[in-house]
């Protein structure tokens, strides 16, 4: 390529002499690659090719579904199942983490209650049986705010939710909300299974 | 005050002329004295992040209020006067002309510095539009676009009585950021007024999500890069010492930019509910940029090689050159994020603070600081008051982007990671939100420390200017200069034609165009360059923008989704002036940790009364787009937004007391009613009086609070604005709820007809 080596005069540019120097071949080339990339990676895109964000959504939706079966089973919200489930650790920690995001809003991390009823006392609103708490959670309790997470939530989780909750009084929480509703016995252990209960 | 007669017997005779340089030094003193004022904006912004409390339960300091005073002063007092400082030294110098109107530069300078103050009112009162960076209520937008023409006009006018023919390239630059800044204010600000200082704006929802990154990174171009580098092309060879590295450089930097820039806004819209195809122009020009972005940094660079001992003594210098390397840095990850894969990790999260912070403290800050400090002793024309202090402001500078910018990327990245992190079964391992901001605070600190050495250097250029200035001399005179009345024309003759007999002609007219002859004949036609300026803007403008405004796919209609009520649209008025879109987004991502943790994903038909849309650009706090099925409980609400720390143990929001003592105006609701109305949003069938039917959902709320706890004092709450931030907040996200991925009504990133996918 030629280069005009004339440079402006002295005076021109306020003293400013400006060289004609060609420009690098390395900042040619990356352009030349990046624009050829960019406009074939736009046309491309605009003609419908790759995967819509839709359609990485949901197989991501389809394989998040098999890892949890895979680690939880497929559950429904019984009594037995729920009463089981209080003493399956993993499934337990991982409905920390659920209870985290769902619920600490108003019952506190810890389950201890703040807008919602302490999770952590004997004391219970609504509920008179375990299966009673998977109701609440898939219903919600519309007058006290507490929005249903059925659909937002599957089966399995909403058994397994149900058993955390339930699970909750055996760490009462420090400075919880005061008690709310009636006392309940400590929920019983699933009669065939009576290796399970907490001494 | 004209010193030379346009037009001059002969061309040849050198005639003298005076600069006039007293506007300079006015806006070198008000650009740093808004930079102060900003940066400390800034520095109490981080502050609050750390220890909420110092909000004070003051409306005009909480963090939303307090934001856009940091941005836009700093955005239009800091960066836009140093712009002008430096345009109306250097064009005088460039052109061989005394500046065309020194009063008419006057009533520029007050007239801007009147917006900054009345923004600086203004916005601490909660008088916003809510859109990121185009926050000033209506009047001022118009006085700031005055404003720009009173500068614009001086500038074309001293351009026109210009005695050296061709323009330099720093002219190039402010050229281009001259025209299409305005351009893209006008068009980004376009709004029905219904008060003083209250308007809606005339897009809705994705379009105007659209409209506003389309503005948003095309303000951070032309008003935040363009005068920085038409600067450099200055200021470093006259610093230096040394000529240009290369002209040729410089016109492909120059051309690249104008031409991609205005087409990579949309990667700010990646995975929103804004078409895809919109998002993946944008990815794709973004990496486009790539190269042109460090072509200024090499032009820069290999400018200052070979200047080594003038490097080693001139602060001036160092200022510059590292600005630089900030500006590289900076362009370098620019690119990066704006792919879709390292956007979905990092978008909404802290790394997008550092970026930005990069680019303003490091390159902005230092390229004004450098120019700044080149100024001071030949406009106050006396030695600079001390050089020691130069060099401290200059490490002090230095040290304090670096902390401020390294542990904001590190939380940035921490953030992005924890929110998606899941277990072994699913669930988000930090479900709790607050976690993850509680492990980021430390670096919160880190980054409120570093601000602060970085203000302290300022306070140094404060004192050292003004101590320069106060050793003027008693009259300044005006810097005589000489020049032919019309300089000899440099333009060489265009080269021959190669031999290039066996090529067919498209490789002739790439020779020719490649040996560049055109373009130095453009650089004595002004007019013709910025023409040219103007329809390569508007051709990716409008490519972008019109299918987005005008062709409906792009926001597939939800027949459920309906206008806010008027107490709702309220609420929302609220929720815009207090800022909330700061810190809270309003778009759930198609990602699965977004859907589990917020609701499902955000479509654009939700949006289509969303004026101004307040899709946010971070999550300080979380998404709310789906709050009002998350988390339907009034007394949550009500008790949340007066004391953030009693819901939510270890919250960094602020507490929004005031909400729970002033009073609803109903009476203005009409007003706000009637406006929506006249943009097209359907309340023909709105019965009876607005305010009234507020005052009967108001009320309804009132009853909800009473049955979720009868011990609340419910009546207190009747007619507070608290009731009307509620009812918007509950009312988000509603319109459809739990519908199927399978829906095809709802298609996300739909394509604009022909599109099949």
């Amino acid at each position: 390529m030629t280069v005009d080596g004339r440079t402006s005069p002295e005076s021109a540019h306020d003293g400013i002499v400006q060289r004609h120097t060609p420009i690098p071949r390395w900042w040619k080339w990356l352009f030349a690659l990046t624009v050829i990339w960019g406009l074939l990676f736009a046309l491309w895109h605009v003609m419908g090719g790759g995967t819509t964000p839709r359609e990485a959504y949901e197989a991501e939706l389809a394989a998040h579904a098999e890892r949890r079966t895979a680690a939880y089973g497929t559950l429904a919200a019984d009594e037995a199942t729920i009463l089981a489930s209080m003493s399956d650790e993993t499934a337990m920690l991982g409905m920390s983490n659920l209870f985290g995001s769902k619920c600490a809003p108003c019952h506190r991390a810890d389950g201890g209650g703040s807008i919602g009823p302490n999770l952590t006392d004997a004391y219970w609103l609504r509920v008179g049986n375990v299966t009673d708490i998977a109701h609440i959670i898939r219903e919600g309790v519309a007058v006290k705010g507490m929005p249903g997470w059925e659909g937002a939530l599957s089966e399995t989780q909403i058994t397994l939710l149900s058993a955390y909750v339930a699970q909750l009084q055996r760490r009462p929480a420090s400075g919880g909300k005061r008690a709310e509703g009636e006392r309940l016995e400590p929920w019983a252990p699933p009669p065939d299974e009576p290796g399970e209960v907490e001494p | 005050m004209t010193a030379v007669p346009a037009a001059e017997a002969d061309p040849t005779s050198r005639r003298r002329f005076a600069c006039d340089d007293r506007l300079v030094g006015r806006f070198m003193l008000a650009a740093i004295l808004w930079g102060l004022l900003g940066l400390l904006a800034g520095l109490y912004l981080a502050l609050e992040l750390v220890v909420p409390a110092l909000n004070l339960d003051l409306p005009a300091i909480t963090f939303g209020r307090l934001r856009p005073v940091h941005t836009n002063v700093l955005i239009f007092g800091f960066a836009g006067n140093a712009f002008f400082a430096a345009v109306y030294y250097s064009i005088q110098r460039l052109l061989e002309a005394r500046l065309f109107s020194g009063r008419l530069g006057g009533l520029h300078f007050w007239l801007w510095q009147l917006v900054i103050v009345a923004a600086a009112v203004t916005l601490p009162l909660g008088f916003t539009q809510g859109r990121e960076y185009g926050e000033l209520a209506w009047p001022l937008d118009v006085a700031l676009a005055v404003a720009w023409l009173l500068f614009a006009v001086n500038v074309f006018a001293t351009i026109a009585r210009r005695r050296v023919k061709r323009l330099y390239v720093a002219l190039w630059f402010y050229l281009a950021a001259i025209i299409v800044f305005f351009l893209l204010y006008i068009v980004a600000s376009l709004a029905l007024p219904f008060g003083a200082l209250r308007s809606y704006p005339l897009y809705s929802g994705a379009g105007e999500a659209a409209v506003q990154w389309w503005y948003g990174f095309g303000m951070v171009i032309f008003l935040l890069t363009f005068p920085f580098l038409g600067m450099m092309y200055y200021f470093l060879p006259k610093a230096a010492g040394r000529p240009l590295f290369s002209y040729r450089l410089a016109i492909v930097h120059f051309w690249s930019l104008v031409i991609l820039a205005l087409w990579g806004g949309a990667h700010h819209l990646l995975h929103t509910a804004a078409p895809a195809w919109l998002g993946a122009i944008g990815m794709a020009f973004s990496v486009m940029l790539w190269m042109p972005s460090l072509a200024g940094v090499v032009n820069g660079l290999l400018t200052v090689r070979g200047a080594g001992e003038r490097i080693v003594a001139e602060p001036v210098l160092w200022f510059l050159i590292t600005a630089l390397v900030f500006y590289g840095i900076s362009a370098f990850g620019g690119p990066f994020i704006s792919i879709a894969s390292v956007n979905a990790l990092i978008h909404y999260t802290d790394w997008t603070i550092a970026h930005v912070h990069l680019g303003v403290l490091g390159f902005v800050g230092f390229m004004i600081f450098g120019v700044l400090y080149w100024l001071a002793p030949r406009v106050f024309q006396t030695d600079l008051f001390s050089r020691r202090m130069t060099v401290m402001h200059f490490w002090l500078a230095a040290i304090g982007a670096l902390m401020y910018v390294f542990p904001i990327y590190a939380a940035g990245l921490l953030e992005g990671l924890m929110w998606r992190a899941t277990d072994e079964g699913g669930n988000l391992v930090h479900g709790r939100w607050l976690e993850v901001t509680e492990l980021v605070a430390p670096l919160y600190w880190v980054r409120a420390a570093g601000g602060a050495v970085y203000i302290l250097g300022a306070v140094l250029l404060l004192v050292n200017l003004l101590l320069t200035r106060l050793r003027r001399p008693a009259s300044l005179k005006e810097e005589m200069r000489e020049a032919p009345a019309q300089m000899e024309d440099d333009v060489p003759p265009p080269p021959p034609e190669k031999d290039l007999e066996n090529v067919v002609g498209i490789a002739r007219t790439i020779d020719r165009i490649a040996r560049l002859h055109w373009h130095q004949l453009w650089e004595r036609r002004p007019l013709r360059m910025a023409r040219a300026i103007i329809i390569v803007i508007a051709l990716a403008s409008l490519i972008q923008l019109l299918p987005m405004l005008l062709i409906d796919s792009n926001a597939p209609v939800i027949e459920a989704v309906e206008p806010y009520t008027p107490l709702e649209l309220a609420g929302r008025d609220i929720y815009v002036a207090e800022g909330c879109y700061s810190c809270h987004s309003q778009m759930v991502r198609p990602m699965r940790h977004e859907t589990e943790r917020f609701g499902s994903y955000s479509r654009a038909g939700e949006f289509i009364y969303d004026r101004p849309f307040q899709w946010g650009s971070r999550r300080i706090g979380p998404d709310l787009h789906r709050i009002g099925q998350r988390n339907p409980s009034v007394l949550w609400h009500v008790t949340h937004l007066r004391r953030p720390t009693e819901t939510s143990e270890g919250s960094i929001m602020p507490a929004f007391p005031w909400l729970l003592e002033e009073k609803i105006d109903y009476e203005a609701m009409q007003s706000a009613v009637a406006a929506m109305s006249a943009l097209g949003v359907p309340y023909d069938e709105l019965s009876g009086d607005a305010g009234e039917i507020a005052r009967e959902q108001g009320r309804a709320i009132i009853e909800r609070l009473r049955d979720e706890d009868e011990t609340y004092p419910a009546a207190d709450l009747e007619d507070r604005k608290i009731i009307a931030l509620v009812a918007y907040v509950l009312r988000l996200g509603t319109d459809i709820s739990n519908v199927e991925p399978e829906d095809d009504g709802l298609l996300i990133g739909a394509l604009p007809e022909g599109g099949a996918r």
